[in-house]
């Protein structure tokens, strides 16, 4: 069925969430540490990266607009070497979200819900993420378009409220001391987040007045680099790069240092029920494209069955991810990001046989 | 393990009765579900000898090093 | 039969949290009082104690008992410590209301770091905790002090930064910079005997002394004096109401002036090779005392006036800055400024900082005061009443 049910602003919104989120609250401390002045500007280049990215992505699918990448892939190149490509990107895609899924976990058992067996937390998550990926694909975005206003403004209203603790002049630090050869491995993680977005190319026959997407990839991927960048500032100008690089979740520091009476003190707990929802929305579309994916290429008519047990493999994929905080704190340095822009770019090599085949085809009509 | 279990033959149960309900052909489906469920098991069963960020590292962790320039 | 399912099923959401926290079995800490005697490091958790409070409530602490417990124990480390002290309270103690951490003096000389490690750490202690300094044993002071202007000891310490009464260190402003890590000002609490200091009644009470300069987690001579704590507190513009007294320009005789806020401005500028850091107090002052015969319709008596709070306004600085920096601690994290502005020097400098902050870096202050108001009356006393009758 190829009704044309998502909106070019429901993706709008849709993917700044899912870029946001991802960062904001997992990626900060790392990127920090990496890069101290410099992120703002490895998240400006990072940005224009995933921009290249879903261009590529945008011009592949552009092709063919009204049918399925999965299906037409096998006849661009041959079955041998799709099905075990698609399978590579779901595999990647699968543990996308058992990443997240651990750090969600791991977040939530550290400072929440401590003394709770980490196997129940997942459980849940699996639960409502499963159950918003089950009911199709407008569920998501009208998720997103819902929770896209009241996420924008706690996003915002965190650098004001600790405006007061701010010193100004460290501010200058951004223009002298930053460099790009410190900003490049903060670009090269971000990059691979911003280039999420490309997963467009599996749903494009879904999208209406899909001519104007490219716009849209600009304007969101614009809003979530100012997000992100006016999160960093803050954080960088209330603790310094020293202080900020040795925690783990400066964000949370962040916020408890609000002095504006007692009760908005203790905020850290409402911005993160608020970012929890926004995340299980992201993960249940991951989780919506590999059941579709998978669906698709077994030949299968329905997806919807698939979602549950996908999801409890995923939940059992997370269990085994990693034993230790720090084992799983080393995958970062250790290849899941050339892993992501790996199947992010796939369909650059399809795209490529695709130009040569029809130009090859074109010569030989014409020397017929 | 027997959550493992547990789960999926409450899933298994619940897909199947609407499945047939609907007259979908159930094969191809309960081949996957049970493809899955074993692998499942085996993962959480040699949870402690190997994990799957090892495979990660592995695979891509030389491409990583030379990409960032270290 | 589906129904049935399905509700018993929905049951078990019912269960409600997997572990629970029942605010009655946590002992809340209300202030860390951390020491160091012959055994090893003592630690004391100051908790209120509700079970008094619930029943006191109408009659105050006369009936009933103490309203504020003080549990310790001493072990070789920190955190021994805190477990033996788990062990005499009933209640699981919970750390993340806390706000303040009062250290005694023989743990300040011997290093504060322990405790910075320990608040940074751990994610139930917060990093605006306030900290401060006790002139001798700080848990044998603090236990026996009487507080009678507010309920609690953790009120007044508040209070004390709230209004800005004392100085404000957090465990943040010690680990703001590399170079200069574990530099820092701790406000010193006094407690009174009979003799001087505060009375209510017949019960000494808390108050607020100076400060004492801690560099890299130590504490070094000399203890800062109260007008040098002001001077410290207004070069990081916290400084709030200030009384002081000038002589008169023109007569013999003092004037008294109050100011109610500083607005400081800091800068860091090169001249001739060396660096300087300018500080630039600016303030506008009210007259609330003329005990000379100066008249303040002159305006170039006004403008004497001014000029000499100026000078007394940078010598005061000058002098507090002198102090803190023959130390070498550089509480006020200068190395910041120099980081951000000039970053090629700043890495040429940054191993031996603290030598070139003692040795090489000048601090000028340029103080900018005026005279806001003059008060209610147009000339002073002396000169309309007293010095009017001559020969009596």
């Amino acid at each position: 069925m190829t009704t044309k049910v998502v909106t070019q602003k429901q993706i709008y919104k849709y993917f700044t969430i899912h870029i946001i989120t991802t960062i904001i609250m997992f990626m900060i401390g790392i990127v920090l540490q990496q890069s101290g002045y410099s992120a703002p500007l490895g998240v400006l280049i990072g940005a224009c990266i995933g921009i290249v990215i879903t261009f590529l992505s945008i011009a592949f699918a552009k092709r063919r607009p009204d049918a399925f990448f999965v299906h037409y892939g096998a006849d661009i190149v041959t079955r041998w070497l799709h099905y075990p490509l698609m399978a590579f990107i779901i595999m990647t895609n699968l543990l996308l979200v058992a990443i997240n899924l651990w750090e969600i976990q791991d977040l939530l058992l550290q400072f929440y819900l401590t003394g709770t067996p980490s196997w129940i937390i997942l459980g849940l998550c699996g639960l409502c993420i499963s159950y918003m990926a089950r009911y199709g694909i407008k569920s998501m975005f009208r998720a997103a378009e819902g929770m896209f206003y009241l996420s924008m403004i706690t996003f915002i209203i965190i650098p004001y409220l600790v405006h007061s603790n701010m010193e100004w002049f460290l501010a200058r630090g951004f223009a002298t001391v930053a460099s790009v050869k410190e900003a490049w491995p903060t670009a090269y993680h971000l990059g691979s987040i911003f280039g999420e977005a490309s997963l467009i190319l599996y749903i494009y026959p879904y999208i209406s007045q899909a001519t104007y997407t490219r716009k849209t990839t600009i304007r969101f991927t614009t809003l979530a680099a100012l997000m992100v960048i006016c999160h960093l500032i803050p954080i960088l100008i209330v603790l310094g790069p020293d202080l900020a690089q040795n925690l783990n979740y400066p964000e949370l520091d962040i916020i408890r240092l609000i002095k504006s009476g007692s009760y908005l003190e203790t905020l850290d707990p409402i911005i993160i029920a608020l970012w929890l929802v926004s995340i299980f929305i992201k993960l249940s579309f991951i989780l919506f494209v590999i059941s579709h994916m998978l669906s698709r290429i077994l030949k299968l008519k329905y997806s919807k069955p698939l979602i549950y047990p996908i999801c409890t493999f995923i939940i059992v994929s997370t269990i085994c991810l990693a034993q230790s905080h720090t084992q799983f704190f080393s995958m970062h340095n250790g290849g899941v990001s050339t892993c992501v822009y790996i199947s992010q770019l796939i369909p650059l090599l399809y795209y490529v046989i695709d130009v040569m085949r029809k130009r090859r085809k074109q010569m030989e009509e014409e020397s017929l | 393990m027997i959550i493992i279990a547990i789960a999926y033959i409450v899933i298994m149960t619940y897909e199947v009765y609407y499945m047939k309900r609907r007259s979908v052909p159930i094969k191809p489906y309960v081949v996957l579900y049970c493809f899955m469920f074993i692998a499942s098991e085996l993962l959480y069963f040699f949870k402690d000898e190997f994990q799957l960020i090892t495979l990660i590292k592995v695979l891509f962790a030389p491409i990583e090093s030379i990409l960032l320039f270290k | 039969m589906r129904k049935l399912t399905i509700s018993l099923l929905l049951l078990m959401m019912l269960t409600g949290c997997w572990s629970s926290e029942e605010l009655n079995d946590q002992a809340f800490i209300g202030v860390l009082i951390i020491d160091r005697n012959d055994d090893g490091i003592e630690v004391t958790f100051g908790v209120p104690l509700t079970t008094n409070l619930a029943s006191g409530e109408t009659s105050g602490s006369a009936s009933g008992g103490e309203v504020f417990g003080y549990f310790s124990r001493t072990a070789p480390t920190l955190e021994e410590a805190m477990q033996k002290v788990q062990g005499d309270l009933s209640r699981r103690a919970n750390i993340g209301q806390n706000r303040n951490i009062v250290v005694g003096r023989r743990f300040a000389e011997e290093g504060i770091t322990p405790v910075l490690e320990l608040a940074a750490r751990n994610p139930n202690i917060r990093m605006n905790t306030n900290m401060f300094l006790v002139d001798g044993y700080a848990k044998d002071e603090v236990a026996k002090a009487t507080v009678t202007s507010e309920r609690f000891f953790i009120s007044l310490l508040n209070k004390y930064v709230e209004h800005r009464t004392a100085l404000q260190t957090t465990i943040k402003d010690f680990m703001l910079s590399k170079a200069s890590g574990g530099d820092g000002l701790l406000p010193i609490i006094n407690f009174s005997d009979n003799t001087e200091g505060a009375m209510v009644g017949k019960s000494s009470t808390v108050g607020t002394g100076g400060a004492a300069i801690i560099k890299k987690g130590k504490l070094v001579e000399p203890i800062l004096t109260p007008d040098q704590t002001s001077a410290a507190q207004s070069i990081r513009n916290q400084l709030g109401n200030y009384f002081f007294s000038i002589e008169s320009p023109t007569e013999n005789g003092w004037i008294g002036l109050y100011s109610t806020s500083v607005d400081v401005k800091t800068k860091i500028v090169k001249k001739e090779n060396k660096y300087h850091i300018v500080i630039k107090p600016t303030s506008e002052v009210e007259a609330i005392g003329n005990n000379s015969t100066m008249n303040f319709a002159i305006y170039e008596d006004v403008k004497k006036l001014e000029d000499s709070i100026d000078q007394f306004s940078d010598q005061l600085h000058a002098d507090t800055m002198h102090v803190i920096q023959q130390t070498g601690a550089d509480v006020f994290h200068f190395d910041r400024y120099m980081m951000v502005k000039y970053p090629q020097d700043w890495r040429k400098i940054k191993d031996h900082w603290r030598e070139y902050y003692r040795d090489q870096l000048a601090i000028d202050i340029d103080s900018d005061i005026r005279i806001r108001r003059k008060g209610s009356t147009v000339r002073s006393f002396k000169s309309q009443f007293i010095e009017h009758n001559e020969g009596d």
